[in-house]
């Protein structure tokens, strides 16, 4: 076999590859206009092959004579010239459209011309005497005669020019061709330097490389041969040409399908199996139309255009559908091989489930997508109450684009109830200009994907369009399902995380709370010749609703403690506000019935009616042995006198915080050397062991039996009693104690 | 804790029942004495006689409810109180504040007569 015959069947394959190539790209998305493009260069290089492998047949049966009929044909060659502004265009389309073709529609037309012009001129004047002819006044009628004759040396000079031209334009258009690919080469070389998204960027640098190559190997097979005319032995001219053809075509191509995240060999088997029972279907139909026209001629026994109109129409509506169908059903047949898919899957989930920050999720969820499925922009909204209430809020990774949509939006409620990948504009609302659709039409959102868990309205994936302006496959509308429920669960465990650490935080504060309450109880109890003091406090909840204090008036010592309803932090705010309000008001001398009517008023003022304060206070002028005192709704302290005589503490009024009326008694009791005044809030009594509480009875008992005890040990032995009683059962309420000994 | 209420000649009884202390269950009933009030009820009769004790968030909720009744021209009762609640209001002095019925036909009655 010679090596044109090789040849030959070589090219014939490049030829079919690449039509192939390029009817699958074009069958992918018929609207973009990437997908257009590549096409268009692809089926000029598919039209070079073809012409080369009909070149090489010829020059071998010898039907290429100079002057023969064939060669105003085999001038059509040319047509395949046009690859090069079709790659030029595909150079300035591909990954994305540059800005220079949007600002200049014509432009992707006009750089067609100089080839359009190169076919239609080898097409036409097929000889430079033709040529000359034209231009030659003394040839044309008398009339163009008469009209041209002034411009005579005009046209003498364009037809030389013509003449030169024919002679060199191999060379000339050899030159423009190589200069096309060179700044198709650099436009993509210095365009893929910006691109954002490293694969994309691989994936220009594969073509990048492929085209390199192609070019080399071309402007090495036939443009040096044709700009210095020399010419190379066919077996090399073959094996460069065939070559630049499948390394360059063949870049292009795989590039642009895996630019898709799909499996290539599912594209082509698919593609491959449309083409062929598209084919079988035609003809089919040829041959069945064919038929039917026979017999009908037959039978009516004329010709009847009526007939071939009505086969077209039959075709129009017969095919659509049915190759609708087919399109269908070999995708069905096709799409279950899908290892990137799957990969891809496992990657989120693998990475979801050990990130627990809300934030974090986002940024990595949309870096992926963007990534792996070439999106220009992914926006991961969370919801940050729930959909049955009235109000939604978004945010988004690391900028915040809050907004509040309303539970009844129209967007959501249809998003809510596809619970699937939806494209927008199928479901975009009459008004796009409120709500979540306005949210989403600001993000630059085609598709969303609302997340939900168990029904909960969790938030939604929006994604922008991808990059390559294809549209979703069904594979990836598969993905976005699966990967909603993996967000779902995510997110769930992002909240869950949060909140222990808020929890956690909580704790934290509380702590830091009582610590603050601690500061504020007096840091040493005062004592003198006179009298000694204890205490013990034991708040139920980190916090507590009890205190006391000492406030000095002169040389009268005035102390208080009280309780506050309620535990915890309102507790405990409402004592902080009590033991300001205290101090402020204690350095007014006033009588002490006066001083916590003032308290009363100031409380009644500042807080609710359900929340009060009991308290009882106590003015001891250590000189006089006496002790001024007024109880507001406390429990009674006990006077323990020396020979352990009790009495009980009981003027004063109602409890202070409720009612703005109350008006607050006071009492005088003498206080000598040895008597002990033991005072308390009710956690004490009510301290309980499941059963029973400790009660008042116990504590007056105890207090009888201690009145030859210092402060110290009083303390002791009730604290110790009522430990001993409630054993390790945790306190219900605050529990503090104030023991006073006058000596 | 849980509460029972009903309506009866124009007074609003309500009864708690078990432990009024501080709690979930107790802003319950918080909450429903604040919205009866809201929606007109004056005359109020709380039943105490099935409290077996009371703390001071409880107590809150009693003078709440006198005040916010009072606030608005209407009254709050309370009938059946135990030994244990009689000694609380006792040493709060809220003894003098609450009117208290050993029955509740007695605060019914007292409501009719003006009392």
């Amino acid at each position: 076999m010679s090596w044109s015959a090789l040849g030959t069947g070589i090219y014939l394959a490049c030829s079919f590859f690449l039509f192939l190539l390029g009817m699958v790209i074009l069958r992918e998305n018929f609207r973009s206009r990437v997908n257009r493009t590549t096409a268009l260069m692809l089926f000029f290089g598919g039209l070079g092959a073809l012409f080369a492998a009909v070149g090489t047949t010829l020059a071998r049966t010898g039907g290429l004579a100079p002057g023969s009929e064939t060669e105003s044909w085999y001038n059509l060659f040319y047509l395949w010239e046009l690859f090069f502004p079709a790659l030029l265009l595909f150079a300035l389309v591909f990954p994305k459209e540059t800005d220079a073709v949007r600002r200049f529609r014509l432009l992707r037309y006009a750089i067609f011309l100089p080839h359009l012009f190169h076919v239609f001129w080898v097409s036409f004047l097929s000889s430079p005497e033709k040529l000359s002819g034209w231009f030659s006044v003394e040839e044309m009628g008398p009339l163009a005669r008469v009209l041209l004759s002034p411009f005579s040396y005009v046209l003498r000079v364009a037809a030389l020019f013509f003449a030169v031209a024919y002679k060199f334009h191999v060379r000339f258009f050899s030159l423009v061709n190589f200069s096309y690919a060179a700044m198709a080469i650099a436009l993509l070389f210095f365009r893929q330097a910006s691109l954002p998204n490293p694969r994309i960027k691989s994936q220009v640098r594969l073509i990048l490389s492929g085209l390199g190559l192609a070019m080399t190997l071309y402007t090495i097979a036939f443009i040096l041969p044709a700009l210095f005319g020399f010419s190379l032995s066919d077996p090399w001219l073959y094996a460069l040409t065939i070559g630049a053809l499948v390394i360059g075509c063949g870049a292009v191509g795989w590039a642009i399908l895996r630019y898709q995240f799909m499996d290539v060999r599912v594209i082509f088997r698919q593609n491959l199996v449309y083409f062929l029972s598209t084919g079988l279907l035609v003809a089919v139909y040829i041959l069945a139309a064919a038929q039917l026209g026979r017999y009908i001629r037959n039978t009516l026994g004329a010709k009847t255009p009526a007939l071939e109109i009505g086969f077209i129409l039959l075709a129009l509506v017969f095919f659509q559908p049915v190759m609708e169908k087919l399109d269908d059903l070999i995708k069905r047949l096709f799409i279950r091989q899908r290892s990137d898919f799957r990969n891809l899957l496992e990657r989120f989930s693998r990475e979801l489930v050990s990130i627990f920050d809300l934030n974090q999720i986002s940024a990595r969820v949309t870096e992926l997508l963007e990534k792996e499925l070439f999106i220009e922009r992914a926006v991961l909204l969370l919801a940050e109450s729930d959909a049955g209430g009235t109000l939604v809020t978004f945010s988004s990774g690391n900028e915040v684009l809050a907004q509040s949509v309303s539970g009844e939006d129209p967007l959501l409620k249809i998003l809510l109830s596809r619970k699937q990948p939806t494209y927008l504009e199928a479901v975009w609302p009459e008004r796009p200009d409120e709500g979540l659709a306005r949210l989403l039409a600001g993000v630059g959102a085609k598709v969303a994907v609302p997340i939900l868990d168990e029904g909960r309205f969790v938030g939604i994936l929006a994604l922008g369009e991808k990059f390559s302006g294809f549209r979703y496959s069904p594979e990836d509308i598969t993905l976005l399902g699966v990967l909603a429920n993996q967000l779902s669960i995510a997110t769930a465990n992002a909240r869950l995380y949060a909140e222990t650490l808020e929890k956690q935080r909580l704790e934290e504060e509380l702590a830091m709370a009582r610590q603050i309450q601690q500061n504020l109880l007096p840091a040493r109890l005062p004592s003198s010749a006179e009298y000694e003091f204890a205490s013990y406090v034991r708040p139920s909840r980190q916090v507590g609703g009890d205190f006391y204090d000492f406030l000095w008036r002169e040389n009268q010592l005035g102390f208080v403690l009280a309780d506050a309803s309620g535990k915890g932090m309102p507790a405990a705010l409402l004592v902080s506000f009590l033991q300001a309000t205290m101090k402020a008001e204690h350095r007014y001398a006033r009588p002490i019935g006066e001083f916590i009517s003032s308290i009363n008023e100031l409380l009644v003022a500042h807080t609710s009616p359900e929340k009060f304060v009991t308290l009882f206070y106590a003015l001891f002028d250590p000189r006089e042995k006496k002790l001024f005192y007024s109880n507001a709704g406390h429990n009674y302290p006990i006077l323990v006198r020396q020979d352990g005589h009790l009495e009980f503490l009981k003027k004063g009024g109602t409890v202070v915080g409720c009612f703005e009326w109350a008006r607050y008694e006071s009492d005088c009791m003498p206080l000598l050397p040895g008597d002990t005044l033991i005072v308390y809030s009710d956690g004490l009594t009510d301290a309980s062991n499941h059963d029973e509480m400790f009660g008042e009875e116990r504590l007056i008992k105890l207090a009888a039996e201690c009145c030859h005890l210092d402060a110290e040990g009083v303390k002791n032995r009730i604290v110790e009693a009522v430990e001993a009683f409630t054993g390790p059962v945790p306190p219900f309420d605050d529990m503090t104690l104030l023991v006073m000994k006058a000596r | 804790m849980n509460y029972e209420s009903k309506e009866k000649e124009g007074v609003v009884i309500i009864t708690p029942k078990g432990k009024m202390m501080a709690g979930p269950d107790l802003e319950k009933l918080h909450d429903k004495i604040k919205e009866l009030v809201r929606i007109g009820a004056r005359r109020m009769v709380i039943d105490l006689g099935e409290v077996e004790l009371m703390d001071s968030r409880g107590l809150g909720i009693l003078v709440a409810g006198l005040t916010s009744l009072r606030n608005v021209g209407g009254e709050l009762k309370l009938a059946r109180i135990t030994n244990k609640i009689e000694s609380l209001l006792v040493i709060t002095h809220l003894s003098k504040v609450f009117k208290t019925y050993g029955s509740v036909d007695e605060a019914l009655k007292s409501f009719q007569t003006g009392s």
